[in-house]
């Protein structure tokens, strides 16, 4: 049966188990960024995993972010009746309000995600 | 009772009610409860895995290893040596032990320590023993050697 051993990256590369660098470990995940994740052993393999959690989580704000810029941008001029072809000193009546509203969903639903990782 | 020495690593059964106590008092060995077996005191503690480089009990491992307790022993070329408490590297034992040939098994006075050499020269990394309280013999019925 395989162990599984709670571990971290180090930002030098280097593998840290119990604070004491391990050797000859094969790192099973994208990048070289620190990371916490585990140390997976089974006979002679030997291999670090990740945890993903954190950089998801970063992500998902980061989307977060971006997709609240396109709703208040959207809303603005919205408003501002620029998208209907305002003529004179009266604009024309928000037409995406419909859609705006989706994309606040959207992100709602993106932070309950975001939340919901450790 | 029977001892069993996979590569180093011992464990004992009691086959009969008592049979631990006694070779406990008449040995002088420090033994512990796990599950349905005994192991050394001092090997309470020995993980079922070895990290090259980080410490294994008394000793450093050699290798990444992971599996079964003799397993790792063979890997790091580890035995315990109960003269001492210790674990040693098994190349660094160099005594010789009474291991003789009687009939279909092998016999000694004692429990032979792994990594020792039989008379013939023949270096002993395993075994299967029977002790028994009533005669305070060591009969093997397996003997593993390099």
């Amino acid at each position: 049966m395989s162990r599984c051993l709670k571990a971290r990256l180090s930002s030098k590369g280097e593998v840290i188990y119990s604070d004491k660098v391990v050797s000859d470990v094969d790192i099973l995940s994208e990048g070289n960024a620190e990371s916490e994740g585990v140390l997976v052993l089974d006979k002679e393999l030997i291999f670090y995993l990740a945890s993903s959690a954190k950089d998801i989580k970063k992500a998902l704000i980061e989307v977060s972010k971006g997709l609240s810029e396109i709703s208040t941008s959207l809303d603005k001029l919205d408003n501002a009746g620029y998208l209907v072809g305002a003529s004179g000193a009266v604009p024309g009546p928000p037409l995406l309000t419909l859609n705006i509203n989706n994309i606040n969903n959207i992100r709602g639903k993106i932070d309950d995600l975001k939340d919901a990782l450790i | 009772m029977i001892v069993n020495c996979e590569h180093g690593f011992y464990t004992f059964y009691e086959t009969d009610v008592g049979q631990i106590s006694n070779f406990i008092l008449r040995s002088g060995f420090s033994l512990f409860k796990k599950n349905n077996y005994f192991v050394f005191d001092a090997l309470k503690d020995a993980e079922d895995f070895s990290i090259k480089g980080l410490p294994y009990l008394n000793a450093v491992s050699k290798k990444n290893y992971q599996g079964k307790m003799g397993e790792v022993f063979r890997s790091n070329d580890f035995v315990f040596d109960f003269t001492s408490d210790l674990i040693k590297d098994r190349n660094s034992v160099t005594s010789f032990n009474d291991l003789m040939l009687s009939g279909d098994r092998y016999v000694s006075k004692g429990l032979v320590l792994p990594g020792s050499f039989t008379q013939g020269g023949k270096k002993v990394i395993g075994y299967t023993c029977h002790v028994s309280r009533l005669t305070n013999s060591f009969t093997y019925s397996e003997v593993d050697f390099v």
